[in-house]
Parts: structure tokens; sequence; C-alpha cells
């Protein structure tokens, strides 16, 4: 049994606003494993990119321990943060906002190996343009002059310049057309195939998520509702939340006929924490129980579910 | 053959760009008709919300138009004078846009602002106007209308907003909703409940809407018949059915090759899909020419006339109209 | 042609570069260029008007006007580079920092900035040079101060815009230290607003430093410096000699104004290409 290459256990993460406490992150526990690709989903507000910010350090977990190969870095300084970062790798959401507008390519990308000590010869920088299916001549490009899946493509060829092994996508093909993804995702996997990468993908859009990841963590205010291995996930939602998101998902063939799941009104912020499930102003099937902390239900395969309904002989 | 409630015929659009001009929109042609939901679809730099943006004549000022009509209600809109577009605006033709917050007036309070469509398309008095407008968000999904009625806009989730909109357009009772890109944005279940309001009130009022996409699944879900947009020119009209079952025009193609889709498993083929490649704004002819599978000679050079290939289906593409070699 | 099109729709920015340009060019070569010496005196052509011999006239000591203009061209644009350069390189550095790490540094910073505002400038240099002395250095720093606190400002609002931007996030995130991030990524892309102002804090210490040395103060006789110079030739308002005080005063004037322009322009340019 390979060990984990990242642990996160019981991770919350609050923010102050004014008077108010945000409850970000609730208690969230999950295992990667090396060579995996694992999507975190959920909608705006669930949590999932706090949850990717505590684990590479951009933000300090207010509770709860982040194992990184077997080294606990929750408390770790900065300084020596910033040492490892060469083995963890972030691709940032907007590619316009996420190169530096002043530095041409050949810069952004020489940086992280300058910063680690890495950097031997142009050789390097060429490898990795091509790597991404860019030209040459982009090297001394500034953002400007390039386009948005350009600019994505050198967002992650700056993520792999130091050969990580771990690398978090937040919602990296956002932003671009639709058919620009498809490039993206293949790109991403290649790429995850040649350099031995482990992904942790950030997404809304679960269309990309189903092509890319072996696993899925669903959220929801703050935890995790649903977990398990894509294909179980995607064809036997058991969480209603998950059976919600993915009946909204509006197919592109006339032919499928939806049997749409509405949930009553919006999330609810994050303000004021009730305890039991989150769902439970909106869920069509609450009941009593759900109103006490919910356990997670354990279906095989990994396939874990946070609600009453995935318990052997329930009762809608 | 029913009378088109909206004919745009061959308009033509140019901006500045650079030290010269770029043609974004290449004699652009289509008909709406009554009671249906038209959906134009296309990725950046298609055109299409600039299409929208001269049907409702709301351009920036650097806009030239090169030619073409826009005919709705027996009167050529491109033709009117300010005064008299404002006149429509609003009242025969509204338009919800992307980002609902930054469309409402962020100091007054949302019943109000519907209060006062009502009392401006409706000419009711204060009072009535206000009730109505309350009738009108609870007709659109609002739980807890009447107080909601009071919240500012900054108050209101982007879901929420975009439904006040979708109230202050039903106020002014418009024979056409322009709806461009109305749930970019917004969360998938959010998106999923706007969508089914369009249809409801799709269904209930008989309103005829231009909806304005990239998203190929809502076409496929709200959508009664498609217009197909890439770098300005239009390549395709159809129903629904007939464009996912039967496209035509090779972008069509490979356009639907390229979407990821949720319900299908995990096979990746970039063999079908459309090239990251830059548009080409400058070519007299298709200027889907330089990554078409089945390019000609004959495509580079002149643009292909329309050719009908089934009812109601109608592409732009010299495969069709060169049949004899 | 891009500068082709800017001449057209900037007439003004064109004509400030020109003029400043011009200057530029008589700084640094015009003192060898002259004649004279601007301290060489010549008791039998004293107070003459302008002729062939003497282009801008002599003044009451038989000194060559247009050498001693010329030598003041060279020392006023130098006090006022000096003051402009050493303004903005202190002031954006103090300003970003405090706009980077914000907390107690910033208070303070912010409350020093408050301090110096609170005297108008001209009166803060004039109490500067009154303490320290009568050198140039000191004449260059007492202007200097006065403002420092517009860069800290700017470049502070500036900073505290761009830190949220995800790029500085990024560079964390390649594993950069904080001041490293501060320094090679968010500084850069802070200065714009800073750099316009350099060029109008330019124009507005040829003032100041012309100024000073009309009262007295600062640059002194028989040093060749505008203020200097126009003070000499004040007092031969009355008496008629108006080519004494006339040529330093329009040399001043056309100075500030073409700095002046060419900050504007530089403003309007920059807040195009933002939009």
């Amino acid at each position: 049994m390979t060990e984990p290459l990242l642990r996160v256990e019981n991770l919350h993460k609050h923010f102050k606003e004014g008077q108010h406490i945000i409850h970000a992150v609730n208690g969230v526990t999950f295992e990667i494993y090396p060579g995996e690709a694992v999507g975190l989903v959920g909608e705006s507000g669930c949590g999932k990119t706090t949850v990717a910010r505590c684990i590479l350090r951009l933000e300090k977990p207010t509770r709860g321990r982040i194992i990184f190969d077997d080294q606990d870095i929750t408390e770790l300084s900065t300084g020596k943060i910033r040492g490892l970062r060469r083995h963890f790798q972030m691709v940032f959401q907007d590619p316009n906002a996420s190169l530096n507008p002043r530095m041409t390519v050949r810069r952004t990308l020489s940086e992280p190996l300058q910063l680690h000590g890495l950097f031997e010869d142009e050789k390097q920088l060429q490898e990795a343009i091509h790597r991404v299916n860019l030209e040459l001549d982009h090297l001394q490009r500034y953002p400007h002059q390039l386009s948005g899946g350009q600019k994505q493509r050198v967002g992650i060829a700056r993520a792999i310049m130091t050969h990580p092994g771990f690398v978090v996508l937040d919602e990296p093909t956002s932003s671009l057309d639709m058919s620009l993804r498809i490039h993206i995702i293949a790109l991403l996997r290649r790429l995850q195939q040649e350099l031995y990468m482990t992904y942790m993908f950030i997404s809304h859009d679960l269309s990309t998520v189903r092509h890319l990841c072996d696993r899925v963590l669903v959220m929801y205010l703050g935890q995790i509702v649903e977990m398990g291995h894509i294909e179980d996930v995607f064809n036997n939602p058991r969480h209603v939340y998950t059976q919600a998101l993915l009946s909204s998902i509006p197919i592109p063939d006339p032919k499928v006929k939806r049997q749409r799941i509405l949930l009553k009104g919006e999330t609810p912020s994050a303000r004021e924490l009730k305890p039991g499930c989150g769902l439970q102003d909106r869920c069509p099937h609450v009941t009593e129980e759900c109103l006490n902390p919910v356990p997670y239900y354990d279906l095989g395969n990994g396939h874990r579910v946070a609600c009453r309904l995935a318990k052997p002989g329930a009762q809608q | 053959m029913a009378e088109s409630l909206l004919r745009v015929e061959e308009l033509s659009l140019a901006f500045p760009h650079e030290e010269a001009t770029r043609r974004v929109l290449d004699q652009v042609s289509f008909d709406l008709y009554p009671n249906e939901v038209l959906g134009l679809v296309g990725e950046s730099g298609s055109g299409k919300t600039m299409t929208s943006l001269t049907i409702i004549g709301l351009l920036p000022s650097t806009a030239q138009v090169l030619g073409g009509h826009v005919w709705f209600d027996g009167r050529d809109l491109l033709a009117l004078s300010d005064r008299e577009m404002r006149a429509v605006r609003g009242a025969q033709i509204a338009m919800i846009f992307q980002n609902p917050l930054s469309a409402l007036n962020p100091l007054q309070r949302a019943g109000d602002q519907v209060a006062r469509a009502v009392r401006i398309h409706r000419q009711l008095p204060k009072d009535e106007a206000y009730d109505t407008a309350v009738a009108l968000l609870r007709q659109v999904g609002i739980p807890d209308a009447a107080s909601r009625a009071r919240a500012y806009p900054h108050q209101l989730s982007g879901g929420m907003a975009q439904r006040v909109l979708v109230a202050m357009m039903l106020a002014c009772q418009p024979a056409l909703l322009i709806a461009d890109e109305p749930t970019t944005g917004l969360d998938v279940t959010v998106q999923a409940q706007i969508f089914e309001l369009i249809k409801d009130i799709q269904a209930d009022t008989g309103a005829t809407v231009l909806l304005i996409t990239h998203d190929l699944g809502v076409v496929s879900e709200v959508c009664h018949r498609v217009a197909v947009m890439y770098a300005g020119q239009i390549m395709e009209r159809a129903p629904v059915e007939a464009l996912f079952e039967r496209p035509q025009h090779p972008y069509t193609e490979r356009l639907l090759s390229s979407i990821l889709r949720v319900d299908q498993p995990k096979e990746l083929d970039t063999t079908q899909a459309l090239l990251p490649i830059s548009l080409d704004y400058d070519t007299p002819g298709c200027r889907f020419a330089n990554q078409c599978p089945n390019v000609l000679a004959i495509c580079r050079e002149q643009r292909p006339a329309p050719h009908t290939t089934a009812q109601g289906h109608t592409v732009f593409c010299h495969k069709y109209t060169d049949e004899a070699p | 042609m891009k500068s082709l099109r800017l001449g057209r729709r900037r007439p003004f920015f064109i004509l400030g570069l020109l003029i400043v340009s011009f200057y530029i060019i008589i700084a640094i070569i015009g003192p060898e260029l002259m004649r004279y010496e601007p301290t060489q005196t010549d008791p039998s052509v004293t107070l003459q008007p302008p002729s062939a011999e003497h282009l801008f006239g002599t003044d009451k000591f038989g000194r060559d006007v247009l050498t001693r203009v010329v030598h003041a061209t060279r020392l006023d644009l130098a006090i006022a580079a000096s003051v402009a350069i050493g303004a903005f390189a202190i002031g954006s550095l103090v300003g970003g920092m405090a706009g980077y790490y914000g907390g107690s540094m910033d208070d303070v910073v912010m409350r020093g900035v408050d301090v110096i505002f609170a005297f108008p400038a001209f009166i803060l240099a004039m109490a500067i040079t009154g303490v320290l002395g009568d050198k140039v250095e000191y004449v260059i720093i007492a202007i200097g101060v006065a403002y420092i606190p517009y860069f800290i400002r700017l470049t502070r609002g500036e900073m505290l815009s761009v830190r949220t931007h995800q790029y500085a996030e990024a560079a964390i995130s390649v594993g950069n230290p904080g001041w490293r991030v501060m320094f090679v990524h968010l500084l850069p892309n802070s200065l714009s607003p800073a750099l316009v102002q350099m060029t109008l804090v330019f124009a507005w210490a040829i003032l100041d430093a012309a100024g000073l040395a009309f009262l007295g103060l600062g640059i002194t006789p028989p040093t060749a410096e505008w203020g200097v110079l126009v003070s000499e030739g004040a007092q031969r308002i009355i008496t008629g000699e108006w080519w004494v005080w006339l040529f330093p005063g329009l040399a001043i004037v056309l100075a500030a104004f073409a700095f002046s322009l060419v900050g504007d322009g530089l403003r309007d340019i920059t807040a195009r290409e933002e939009n």
C-alpha cells in the first residue's frame, strides 16, 4: 500500500470580517496518493480554493494539519516553506492576472529555477516551452502579446519548471473558450504522465473534472459531502447536493432528457454555521436526523457520502 | 412561413483596430420568429455580442456600420434616430447582460427599480406600480418577494439580481428579449434555475428570446433554433435537434467535437477538435478557411452563399454550394 | 507610425518635449560654447543693451548676460533633476514598502507624510535652507524633502492595489521571499504615476530654487543661477535695463512650462494606456 503524498487532517479555516466569522473550511480530511489526479469540486463559497491555499501555505490553517510527503508543514516558518516550494506548485485561474505584465516569458520561467538554485542553461527554458506546445519565439514576448490560451500555457510551464511532484490547478480552464479547454486538459494529462506529477484540480466545471481526474471530492459550505472514484461519483451520486449539481449541468445533446433536481433557494452564507448537514435548508429530503452532525457512510471502493440516504435501507 | 419578428439582413460592422479597421461582423443574416428562442452561439471574437448591441442600438461611438439592415416592426432600426431608438428600447426590445449586479442602480432598492419600470411602461400610479413590482418579483421566483423588494442590490446574490432584471423586463412587456450570456459567472445550480425561469416565462408569456451564449449545453436545453457564428460570420442556422444530430458546417462539427461532456467518460480526442489559432478578419472569403479540413481554393477568395439543405437548415459553406466540380 | 500619431494628437506634449530637449542640450554643451566666463567682469561695458557682442546685453558688472543665463541653465537643471530623481527614488521606495508591509511601518510613514504636508513646500524649503546654510547640496535637500511625500503617497497607493493581483501571489508560490516580491515584481508595476509626477516636480523644483535664490537663500551671487539673475535684474526694472531680468525670467518660466507640458502629456498617455 503506497503512502499518501498529501494528507489533510481536519482542516479548518476561518476569516474575520468585521464582527462576523466566515467559516470557509470546516473540518476537511482527505488523502492524495502519488500519481493521482484528484478533483475538488463545488460552487462559489464552498471553500475549495481556501483548502488549496492552505495546502500550499498561502494561508495558514486555523486548525488541523497538512502533511506533505510525511512532513508536517502546518506550522513551518515561511522561510522553511519557501525552500519546499519547488516540490509543490500552483497553476492560477486567471492567465491575464497571474503573469507579471512587465516580465517577459523568459524571465517568468527562469525565476523559479533561479530562486531554487536550479538554473543551468537556456535548454531548460526551451524544453519547458516545447512541452507546453509553445514556440521559442514566445520566450521574448510580454504577456500582452500573447493570447489567453498561450498565457495559460505559460502559467502551466511556470508551475512545472522545478519539476514539482505536486501541482494544484485552480480552475485553469474557467476563463478559456470551450474549444481551448480540451487542448489544455489534454496537455495537462500528457504532462502528468511525462513528469510523474500528482494533481489537485479545483473546479466548478464538472465536465473538465471528469476528463482529467481519477477521484473527486465534492464540497459544500466548507465540508466534503461526497468523495470517491470519478466513475462511482458521476454515475452514482449519492449525496443530494452532488445529484443536484450534476443534474444542473446542461448537456449539449437535445436527445438527452434531464431529470433536474432543483434545490430550494441559494447557498447560505458561511457566517452562521448550523450543526448538521449544510444542505438542511434546501434539501427536499431533509429530516430531523439531518440537523445533527452527519457521519460518512462508506459505499465501498473509497466512495464515501455524508448523507443519511446513503445508509442501507434509508427511507426518503 | 410565419412573418419574422426580427430580421437581421447582411449586417456588417467595423471597429478601428490598431492602425486600420477590423470587420467584426461580416454580412450577418438571420431571422427571429415570434414565440421562439433563437440561440446565437459562438466563442470569443465571434461577434455575437456585437450583433446584439447593434440590434438594441448600444454600440460604442467608434463602431462603424458598414451595411445591412435590422428590420423590426416594419422599420430598419439602423435608420432610426437616437430618440426613436430610445422609444424602442425597453418598451419593445429589452436586454439583460451578464454581471447583473452592475446593471442595477446600487443606490435604489430592488423593488423600487422594478416599480419604476412598471410605472414608465405600463403607466400605472405609484402604489399600483409597486404592488405589480412585488408580484413580478414573485413571478420570477424570488422567495419572500415583499421583503426582498426592500433590499439593495449589494444585498442580493448574483442569481437574485438576475431575477430582478428579468422582473424589470417583464414589467416592460417587450416583444423581444435579448439575453447576453445571462448566467456567466453564476454558479451552475443557479444557472439551471435561471434557465428554467426563462423557459417558464417564455412559455407563459409567449415572449421571443434571442439568447447569446458560448455554451452549447444551454443551447440544447433552452433554444428552438440556433445560429452559429465564427469570427463575425454566420456559419450555419438550424433547428436545435438538426444542428446537433446533423451538423452541416465543418466549424460546427469541430465545435461539437471540442466540447467536453460531463456525461461521457474519459476519452480525450483532440484530433477532431478546433485549433487554437488566431481569427482571420481580413480574408474576403470564409473566415474558417485557415483550419477547415474541407477547405477548397475558392474558400479563401469568396464568401459562400447560403445553401438550404433541409427545412430551416441553412449552411454557409462552399462544400455545398459548389456541388458541380 | 505610432509616434507620428502621438504628435498629431498631442501637439502640446511634443512642444514640451522639444523645449525640454533644447534646455537639456543647452545645459550640457552650452557653457563650453560661450565666449565669456560667467563671472568675468568688464567695467567698460556695464549695462549695455543686447548687441552683436553681447546677445543678451550686460549687467552692472559688465558680465555677459547670455553666458550667465546659459551657465545658470546647467545649474538649475542639475538642481531640479537631483531634487526630482532623489525625491522619486526615496519616496517611491518608502511608499512601496509602506504599502506592501502595512502595519506600524505604514502608520509611521503616513504620519510623517502628514507632518510634511502640513507645511507649504516653499516655506519648508526656506526653513531648511535657513538652518542648513547656502550650499547647493542643502538647497537640493531642502526642496527635495518637501516633495518626497508626494511620491510616498502615489507609490503606496499603487502598491496597495497591485499587491492584490494574482501575479503577486504567483510570485510567492514559485518561492520568492516577501521582500523580493515587493521589490522585483510589485514596485516596478507601481511606479507609473510616480514617474509622471517626477516631471512635474522637476518643474516645481526649478521655480523653488529660483524663488529661494531670489530671496537670497540657498544659491547666492555671484553664482549664476536664474533666481540670482532675476534678483540682480529686479533692481534694474525701474531704471529700464530690461535685459538683465527679462532673459533669466523667461528662462525660468519657459522651463517650468515645458516640463509641466511633458508631465501633463505623460499623465494623459499613461491614463489612456491603462484604459
